[in-house]
This record gives C-alpha cells, structure tokens and sequence, in this order.
C-alpha cells in the first residue's frame, strides 16, 4: 500500500428501517473514502440520509450493514470517535460561553480549569474575545454557532461533522461565517464532513462534493473541486466556480426528477 | 397619504368591493393602542392599605351594630386583644414553633424526595413504565385521608405531621421533576452523547441542570401542600401546634383565638414565601455546574 491511508472510511454503510412489515431505505450501501485533512460536503434534499450517515458515523445509530474506519480500525457504534456538531448550536443555558465551549473537554475527562484555560485563548482568537463570561442568550445566531464549532473543534478528534451549521444564519453572516470556517479548518487541519442544502457554500468550501438523492436514500455522484487554497469570496464569480455550481444543481435537480417519477 | 388610500380604493374597486363612496361602506374603525399607565407605588401602597381599613371598621362597626353575630364571626377588636394575650399568656411560641418546624421538614422532605425519584425515572425506561401506574395511584389517593392511619403509625408527636406534610408534597415534586425529565431536549442528549458522554455525565451534567427550574416551579405549591399537612396531622391529634390551636378553641368556641391562629399561620406561609423566592433567585443563579 503506497497511498497514505484515508482518515475515514465508510465501507458499504447502509440503513432499512422496518416499520409495520414495511421496509423503509434510508441508505442504500455507500463507500465513502475521505483523505486525511479533506474537506468533503454531502449535497442533497431532505430525506436523502444524510443526517442518517452522520448518526451512523457519530455511533449515535447501529448501520444495517457495513464498517466505520478511522485510520483503518472499525469504530462503528462507538461514540465519541468524531466531532459532531448538530444543525442547532445546542449551548446549554445555564454554562457561560467559556463553560460551553469546554464542555467536550470536560466530558472527555480533562479537569474544568484546564479546559478552560485551553478554551480561553480559541474562544478569544476566533471572534468570541469579551463574551466568554457572557451567557449563550445575550449572543447572536453567528456567535452561537462559533461557540458551538469551537466546542466540537476542542474534543481534538481528527473527524469533524459538520450538519449544516450555517442554515439558519442570515446571508451575510452566513458568508462571513463560511470564511471563518475556511481560516479555522487551514488552522486546525482537520478532516472535516459537511453537510449543507447550499451549493454554492458546498463548493465554496469543499475539496469534494458528494450529491446525494433521496428515496431511497444514496450518493450519486462525486465530484472533485480543484479549486485552489486559500480561497476568497471573489471566487464565487469565476467562470470556473460558477460551472461546477451548476453542475451540481444541475444533479440535484434530476435527482428530484427521478424521485417524483418514481 | 391620499395618493396611499386612493390607490387601496381602486383596488377595492377593482376586486368589486364597495368603496367608501358607497352607500353600505363599512365604517373604518380608528384605534389607537390602549395605553396602560401603571400608578405610583405610593398610590397603589396607600389604596392597598385604604382596603384593608375599610374591611377591618366594616367589621367592627357591623359586629357592633348587631348586623353580623359575634359569636360566629367575632369582631377585630376581640381578635386583637386576644392576639396579645396569646403571645404574652399562652404557650405561644412552643405552638408556632411546633408547626413551623413540622411544615419545614416535610417540605425539605417531600421537595427533595420527589424531586430524586422523578429524576430516576430518567435512568431505566423499563423502570418508568413500571413504576407509572403506581405514581399516577398515588396522586389520586387523597393523602389527608390517610392522616388517621399516618397518626396511628406514626404516633401523635412530630414525626406523624411531617410524614403527612412530606406524603403530600412527596407526589406532586415526582411527578413535577419527571415532567422535567421528559422535557429534556434530545437533540442535546445526542449531542452529550456524540461527545463520548456516560450516563452518568449525561445525568449530572444535562438532566438536572434541566430539572432545576422545574423543581423550583413546584416550590411555592410545596408550603402551602406542607403547612396544610402538618395542620390536619395536628387536628386529628397532637398536643401542640397552632391547628391543635385552632380546634381545640372552635370546639370551646373561642373564634377570636381561631382567627388569631389563622393569621399567625398566614404570617408564616408568607416568611415561607419570601425565603422560597430567595431560594430561587440563587438556585437559578446558576449553583448548577
């Protein structure tokens, strides 16, 4: 073996519900190989297992069949082996932004004052400098979802997941947080896996894209985005980007097609 | 302005609305916003404290009159006069001390026994369900009718009032906490969980947080529920305690002791009151970690 190997692996990872003597597919069996310190996006409508993938991934769900690899060694049903941030920010109330962000430490077992002494310096770098103390109410959508991603980047595990965290952001922020994301995954270098409805966010930030369909659920197309690092806004208008954004709307739009037919 | 309602008239008109031109044109109604003014503090003291007179003379001048009988309702003077006669001659303190002591255990008791057993119903769903039909028996039993039997176990001293006072704040807290329970939001489970969390982590560092404000929702209802069961245990039978106190002067038909009685109890539930609001400005201060 020459290649140096993937960071995560999912190996014919399926997912049937039974339900009343009736067969739901969630998944249909998909391979999945992502290098390490790629930036891979799942694109897809709603109710094409996506968020099903994640679970599986993040042992939160028993796949019906096939393996989870990280770095080669089979972590399926096993929690807290990746990042997972959810699609709502899910700050607890009652803790300080500081106290949220060290919240994956403290589970992971490191005491509360070193968390907090790790989390400090992130939470001060990353745009969050004076609300540390501040409780999660008095923050807004973007800030949240900082808090969030710092709290799930601070875990130190090589996997992130990423479950559209910018949908519910308004457009500006939203763009503004995409190049925050891009600066903290060149910082961090992770493996990260998003998933998001935006196509334009997808290429934006992604080394690959993954489209999926729905009914049942599957990839159906890979598509690379050769598009070079570091990345600035004004990319969204080269010829270059705008064609790989059609492409795959393009895909996603017959995908629907198919499912409306079927 | 004009150009505005003239152009909402035309359109009127074009969907085939009679406009203001014609002759059923439906009045516009013109409303501007209620406007709440709230009164000064003193005001609102003074009016208090203006009731509270008129109601006291009203009955003092009704009881003198003849208008209302005494022996049934008394009169305020009579309660007064009695009122010092009870702290400086009688046993007083022994009594309110007797109450307050038995009111506060049941309800440290119930709040806290209820608010653990509610919580465990998070641990085991197979445990919950079980346990389900026997909590929901539990409510519909009408504890105070078991003061006699709880008497009859207990004995007549302290111990059978704050039994009766923690039995009925013991099933509102448990249902109350495990309402709390329920209401725990799953996607931030998944997220304890995505973090590698145990249950235990998931228990101390979600669950109960969550619960805290559920718990300290049922704090208010728990004194009074304690203070009414420390107050029938003392009717059915005790030797001291103000209900013991309010029986023993309805049966010698002392009603001005019983009004004594009743206002020094509502003294105290209001000192409860107060110290329970105070209990949850810290709790939700966020003791919780």
């Amino acid at each position: 073996m020459s290649a140096p190997m993937p960071k995560l692996v999912l190996e014919n990872l399926s997912m049937v519900f039974h339900t009343g003597g009736k067969e739901f597919v969630a998944l249909e069996p998909a391979d999945l190989v992502v290098p390490t310190g790629k930036f891979i996006s799942l694109i897809g409508p709603s109710g094409c297992g996506k968020s099903t993938l994640f679970n599986i991934i993040a042992g939160l769900q028993a796949p019906s069949t096939g393996r989870v690899l990280i770095d080669g060694q089979d972590f399926t049903g096993y929690i807290g082996q990746v990042g997972y941030m959810l699609q709502k920010d899910l700050l607890l109330p009652w803790r300080t932004v500081l106290d949220n962000v060290s919240l994956g430490m403290e589970i992971s077992g490191v005491p509360i004052k070193e968390a907090r002494a790790r989390a400090l310096p992130l939470i001060i770098k990353y745009g969050l400098a004076g609300f540390e103390h501040q409780y999660p109410s008095s923050l807004s959508g973007g800030m949240r979802q900082r808090a969030a991603l710092l709290r799930t980047l601070l875990v130190e595990r090589d996997v992130v997941l990423l479950d559209e965290p910018f949908g519910a952001l308004d457009a500006q922020t939203k763009s503004q947080m995409q190049e925050w994301l891009l600066q903290i995954f060149a910082d961090f270098g992770r493996t990260v896996v998003f998933v998001t409805h935006d196509v334009e966010e997808a290429v934006f930030l992604s080394d690959e894209i993954h489209v999926m369909a729905s009914r049942p659920g599957r990839v159906i197309e890979t598509l690379p985005i050769d598009l070079p690092r570091p990345r600035d806004r004004a990319i969204v208008s080269t010829p270059r980007f705008v064609a790989m954004k059609k492409y795959c709307l393009d895909l996603l739009h017959l995908g629907e097609q198919e499912a409306a037919a079927a | 302005m004009n150009a505005k309602s003239s152009s909402f008239q035309s359109a009127f008109a074009f969907a085939g609305i009679k406009t203001a031109s014609g002759p059923t044109a439906p009045r516009r109604i013109a409303r501007r916003l209620p406007v709440r003014r709230i009164w000064p503090t003193w005001v609102l003291l003074s009016v208090q404290f203006g009731i509270l007179v008129t109601f006291v003379a009203l009955w003092e001048i009704a009881a003198m009159t003849g208008f209302i009988d005494t022996f049934f309702w008394s009169k305020p003077s009579a309660i007064a006069s009695t009122m010092v006669i009870f702290f400086t001659e009688g046993n007083a303190i022994t009594d309110i001390v007797y109450t307050f002591r038995a009111t506060i255990l049941g309800f440290i008791l119930g709040t806290t026994l209820g608010a653990v057993l509610g919580m465990s119903f998070w641990w085991s769903r197979n445990y919950a369900l079980i346990m389900q039909p026997y909590v929901i028996c539990l409510e519909s039993i009408p504890k105070l009718a078991l003061a006699p039997l709880i008497i009859l176990v207990f004995g007549m001293g302290l111990s059978s009032k704050v039994a009766i006072a923690t039995a009925l704040t013991l099933v509102v807290s448990t249902l109350t906490a495990y309402s709390g329970v329920q209401a725990v939001d799953r996607d931030q489970e998944k997220l304890f969980y995505s973090l590698g969390a145990s249950r235990w982590q998931v228990f101390t560092k979600l669950v109960a947080p969550s619960c805290i404000p559920w718990i300290i929702s049922i704090l208010r209802v728990n004194i009074g529920l304690a203070l009414t069961g420390s107050i029938v245990g003392e009717f059915v039978a005790s030797q001291y305690g103000l209900g013991r106190t309010i029986l023993y002067a309805g049966q010698t038909y002392e009603i001005a002791l019983v009004w004594v009685a009743v206002i020094v109890l509502s003294a105290l539930s209001m000192i409860m009151y107060v110290a329970v609001s105070w209990l949850e400005r810290h709790l939700q201060k966020g003791i919780v970690r």
